[in-house]
Parts: structure tokens; C-alpha cells; sequence
């Protein structure tokens, strides 16, 4: 039963993982249908988002920053097909850019937070004792900040901007790769190539990196991919509060802040923007889940 | 059981006292000077000088905290520099509309996701469990602030039947509290819905493999019955470990779903204060963000040693 954990477990640790098939059908139907499913899905959307987001370095079908008073709020059009927003851009033009801002933000607050996190886990795995005692309650108290409170406060102290919000939410996600590598590197030094490297005298940096790292990979992938989900729907947030991209540099949760004065008559500004959010996020969701199903022994097959 | 919750308690106390040294340091690193924020650009060196003793900003970092710490303790969160206005007043009646907001957020999340995730589980062959289950997949993919600003389209523009934002309290008119409630109640609670519906439906999953199900069909009972008598109760303690989670989490969302409907609460004032670089301000509402966060996991801890018979005996 997935349900049931040691009961030392804290709250976080203790979230049940959700695979896309689960229980009884899981069993026999998992290893193709349910998670290549996600897989294909999710994967096909988040390479559609990372098009555009590359297409968007060298082409946009208008400019998306300069302001054109004559043409603002024009509703759909051929030469608009999304229409312009209250400035004037053309609304195509600033989603491909806004995909951009997304994940960017996603990709370097993702990596930030894998630097910071995966070694803090294996290192914790790995020694045990009071280093792992006080890593771990480290991470307990960096959880009970969570990433859009740790990003206002770091756009209150430093001033708000693309770069706070990813160090802010780099290090919010930090914990949460700690704790994946932590149990990733424990599962693994137990085994029997671990105990004959430690009986051959090879060095922890050697084990770490030779037997440690390669094999918890799948883990930190899948925390990946979830981590970037909640990264891009952070940014949105920020966005939308002012405390993330700054204007002029288009962003989806700005489109969206923007667009709520004009829902009356055009309800489709605040569309387009919460559209592509919810589909990046979807997309990432369900590639983590395939990924999960793939790469994570605890999910899937083993149970 | 009492030493291990007694055990808990302690680490929670520790993990406050540790969160409140970060606060503190992170928001002492300030640049600029408060004085001189709460004086103007006009003031004299002397008037400085006699501003900062008076904030006891000339003392050390030690003794500052040990003063504002001493102070929250007695529930003195100190005086604003910015406003002149003492703290802890705005900030108890914003915590309380927060409140309001995410448990019936909550309530609604509930009663949503635990009907729709067991039928999800029972019929997960079906047409429609499949579709619950890939609707509560799109429903996570959707921040509950986005989902205000689409029912506010709706609802409150398109077809006025209720208001885009702002609060009314029970003494101006329980109808129009709750009117005021109703579209940021509805999209913070069905995002979480979505999330919480998708380990109801795993967890009733796990449940229905178990062999006291098996043996309760043995007895004669049809499935519904044995579900209902047997299972629900222990796919019960997963969901209860969740909610708990989510509880924190729409804690923080609400800090965006507030600014959505204009809503006068904790979020907003985060929001405000921090635009304002009012640092006390701040310090003290993100102190008590932290410490409701880990006095959810906390009770959440707690109430599973409680609950889950099996973990008591193996706690002791």
C-alpha cells in the first residue's frame, strides 16, 4: 500500500506519490499504456512551448515592445489573428515571448535549485548521523517558506525582477531535490556495489559520483520536471502581482494583470495568457507523471 | 504516543525559533535606513540620530531581535515606521478574513474531491472515472488565480450575478458576505479540488486491493457497502496527510487570489507593506505565514499518530 508511511515521515515527506495508472490496473496495464501516454502528451506539448519560446529568439510576427497607440484593442484580425492588447501589441508576438520569460525562469530556477539541493541530499545520505540530522532539519525550515512569500520578500529587500524571483524560487524548490536525493542516495548505499566500492577503499567523492549520482538521475529528472511546473505557475503569479518580470519584457502573468481592466469587452486578453499557462503546466505535469512511471522504482512496477 | 507528540512539539518550537532568526536577518539586510523612511529625506543628522535610538536601531542585531522576538511573544508586533500605526491590529483582522477564505476554500476543495475521487476509483475503467481523472489533471494545470479572473469573466462581468471583489462583513448583510465569498471561495477550492481529488483516488485505489475489502465481500456485504463500511476509513489517512499540505499552500495562494478580488486580507497587506518597504510590516506577517505553515504540519503530524492506530503502537 502506497498509502502508508514510516511514521517518523514528516507531512511532506509523507505525500503519496499519484502515478497516472494506480492500484489494481496498474499492475498489469503500467509499464506501456498509462505512462507513455503522459509521456507522449505532456512531451509533445512542453517541445511545442520550447518552439515557440526558440522561434521567438529570431522571429515574432510583430515587434512585442514597442507601444502602437492607433492600433490597440483590435479584436481578432488576419494581421492580428489574436487581436492587440491595451498598448497596441499584437497578442501572438507576446505569448511567443512570454513563453520565453516562462521558461527561463523555469529552466534557471530549476538548476538552482538542483546545485543547491542534490548535494545537500547525497551528502545527507551518505554521511547519516548529525550531519544528515541537521541538513534535514535545515530543509524543514526552508519548506515553511514557501516560493511566492520567499520572492516577495526577496523583491521587498532586493527589488522586484526576473533575477530575484529565479534565485527566490531556485532556492524554495532546493529543499524538495534534497529530500528526492536524500532517499535516492540511502536506497543506494545499501547495495552490494556500494559495500564491495567501500570494501575496495574508494573515496565517498568516487562513490558519489561513479554509484550514487548516475543512479538517482531518474529521481532528480522527475522532480524536474515538477519543480519547473510549479516554477512557471509561480512566475505567473509574480507576474500578475508586479513582483516579477518587469515591464516592458512581455510575460504571460503580466498579459494577465493587464487584461483584467478589459473583461468586459474583451474577455479574450486574459484568455489567451491563461491558456498557454495552464497547457506549459499541464504539459510538464503530465511528463513528470510519464517520467515518473519510466524512472521511479517507488511508483509503478515495484508496487 | 504522548512523548512522541511531545517530541514533535519540540522540534516545531525549534523550527519556529530558527524561521524567526532567518526572518529577522533576511529583513535586517536591508538596504537603506529605516530612520530615515519614517523621517523623510529632509531630516537633520540629529533628528536621525534621535529617530534610530528611539527604533533601537543603534543597538545590536542581538538585542533588536531579542526585543522584537520578546515583543511577538506577548503579541506586540511592534509599532510601523512608515504609517506610525501600530502592526498587530491591521495584521489580526486581515489574518482573520485570510482565514475565512481558505478554510471554506477547503470545505469547498473537500466536498468536491472526495465524491469525485472515489467515483474515479470505482469506475476508473468507465468513461466518465477516466474523464474525472483527466479533468482533475487539467484542473492542477490551472492556478487558482487564473481560475478567479475566469469566473470573475463570467459570473461577475458577463453575467453580473455576483460581485468581481471586495468583502462585506456579516454585520452589513450575511447575503452580501456571502456573495463577496463566493467566486474566490469557489476558485481557490477548485484547484485544490483537482489536486486533492487525485490522491482520494489513489489512495481508494490502494484500498480496494487490500484483503479486509476482500474478506468483507466474503461476509456477504456488495462492494459500495464494503467500501463504504471498510475502506474509506483508512483511504481516509493519505487524504487527511494531503489536505494538510494543500492547507499551506492555499494559505499562500490566497496572498494572490486576495489581490484578484481585491480583498482586504493578509495577502494584501504582504503585498502593500512590501511596496511600501515597510520592513517590520513585512517581517511580521511572513513570521506568521511560516508559523501557520508549520503548525498545519504539526496538527497534520499529530492527528495522524491519532488516527492511524498502527503508527501509535509503532511511535512508542
Amino acid at each position: 500500500m502506497t498509502g502508508s508511511a514510516p511514521p517518523h515521515a514528516r507531512a511532506e515527506e509523507r505525500r503519496p506519490a499519484v502515478s497516472s495508472e494506480s492500484g489494481a490496473t496498474g499492475r498489469r496495464r503500467r509499464s506501456w499504456r498509462g505512462g507513455s501516454g503522459n509521456l507522449v502528451t505532456g512531451g509533445t506539448i512542453v517541445v511545442l512551448v520550447v518552439l515557440l519560446a526558440l522561434v521567438s529568439l529570431v522571429w515574432t510576427p510583430y515587434d512585442p515592445i514597442p507601444v502602437n497607440p492607433a492600433g490597440r484593442l483590435l479584436g481578432m484580425t488576419s494581421a492580428h489573428p489574436l487581436g492587440t492588447d491595451l498598448y497596441g501589441r499584437d497578442v501572438v508576438s507576446l505569448l511567443m515571448y512570454g513563453a520565453r520569460i516562462s521558461l527561463l525562469v523555469g529552466v534557471a530556477a530549476v538548476v538552482i535549485a538542483m546545485v543547491i539541493g542534490v548535494p545537500v541530499g547525497v551528502l545527507a545520505g551518505m554521511r547519516g548521523g548529525w550531519v544528515d540530522q541537521v541538513l534535514m532539519r535545515a530543509t524543514d525550515v526552508a519548506l515553511a517558506f514557501p516560493a511566492l512569500l520567499l520572492t516577495i520578500v526577496f523583491g521587498a529587500v532586493w527589488g522586484a525582477g526576473t533575477t530575484t524571483a529565479v534565485i527566490a524560487l531556485g532556492i524554495s524548490a532546493a529543499p524538495s531535490f534534497a529530500r528526492v536525493s536524500r532517499s535516492g542516495t540511502l536506497q543506494i548505499m545499501s547495495r552490494e556495489y556500494v559495500v564491495a566500492a567501500r570494501a575496495a577503499n574508494r573515496g565517498p567523492f568516487w562513490i558519489a559520483t561513479r554509484h550514487v549520482l548516475p543512479n538517482i538521475a531518474g529521481l532528480v529528472i522527475v522532480q524536474s520536471s515538477v519543480a519547473f511546473g510549479i516554477a512557471v505557475l509561480a512566475e505567473a503569479a509574480l507576474s500578475y502581482l508586479g513582483f516579477g518580470t518587469t515591464p516592458p519584457t512581455p510575460s504571460w502573468g503580466r498579459m494577465l494583470q493587464e487584461g483584467q481592466s478589459y473583461l468586459f469587452d474583451h474577455p479574450m486578453l486574459v484568455l489567451w495568457p491563461g491558456i498557454a499557462i495552464a497547457l506549459t503546466v499541464l504539459g510538464l505535469n503530465l511528463l513528470g507523471d510519464g517520467l515518473r512511471d519510466r524512472l521511479d522504482p517507488r511508483a509503478g512496477g515495484a508496487r | 504516543m504522548i512523548l512522541s507528540i511531545g517530541r514533535r512539539i519540540g522540534v516545531f518550537l525549534l523550527t519556529v525559533f530558527v524561521a524567526s532568526l532567518i526572518i529577522f536577518l533576511l529583513l535586517s539586510v536591508v538596504p537603506g535606513d529605516p530612520a530615515q523612511v519614517a523621517l523623510g529625506v529632509t531630516a537633520t543628522p540629529e533628528a536621525l540620530a534621535a529617530q534610530r535610538a528611539a527604533m533601537g536601531l543603534d543597538q545590536s542585531l542581538l538585542v533588536q531581535y531579542l526585543d522584537w522576538i520578546g515583543g511577538l511573544l506577548a503579541g506586540d508586533f511592534g509599532t510601523s515606521p512608515v504609517t506610525n500605526a501600530p502592526i498587530g491590529a491591521e495584521l489580526l483582522s486581515r489574518l482573520g478574513i485570510t482565514t475565512v477564505l481558505v478554510l471554506c476554500g477547503m470545505a469547498v476543495a473537500l466536498i468536491i474531491a472526495v465524491p469525485l475521487g472515489v467515483v474515479a476509483a470505482v469506475r476508473r475503467k468507465r468513461p466518465d472515472g477516466v474523464l474525472l481523472s483527466a479533468l482533475s489533471q487539467v484542473g492542477i494545470a490551472v492556478p487558482a488565480f487564473l481560475a478567479g479572473l475566469l469566473l470573475i469573466t463570467v459570473f461577475a462581468v458577463q453575467l453580473r450575478w455576483l460581485p468581481a471583489g471586495g468583502w462585506a462583513r456579516p454585520d452589513e448583510g450575511l447575503g452580501s458576505t456571502l456573495a463577496h465569498l463566493l467566486l474566490p471561495v469557489v476558485a481557490l477550492g477548485f484547484v485544490q479540488a483537482a489536486v486533492i481529488s487525485r490522491y482520494v483516488r489513489s489512495s481508494v485505489l490502494d484500498v480496494m486491493q487490500e484483503d479486509y475489502l476482500r474478506t468483507a465481500r466474503g461476509k456477504g456485504f456488495t462492494a459500495p457497502e464494503a467500501l463504504v463500511r471498510h475502506g474509506l476509513r483508512n483511504a481516509a489517512i493519505p487524504v487527511l496527510t494531503i489536505s494538510g499540505v494543500q492547507l499551506g499552500h492555499m494559505l499562500i495562494g490566497a496572498v494572490v487570489v486576495e489581490k484578484v478580488f481585491v480583498i482586504n486580507g493578509l495577502g494584501s497587506m504582504l503585498l502593500e507593506k512590501a511596496a511600501n518597504r515597510d520592513m517590520l510590516a513585512v517581517q511580521g506577517i511572513v513570521m506568521v505565514v511560516v508559523t501557520a505553515v508549520l503548525l498545519i504540519n504539526l496538527v497534520v503530524d499529530v492527528l495522524y499518530t491519532v488516527v492511524d492506530p498502527r503508527l501509535r503502537e509503532a511511535s512508542s
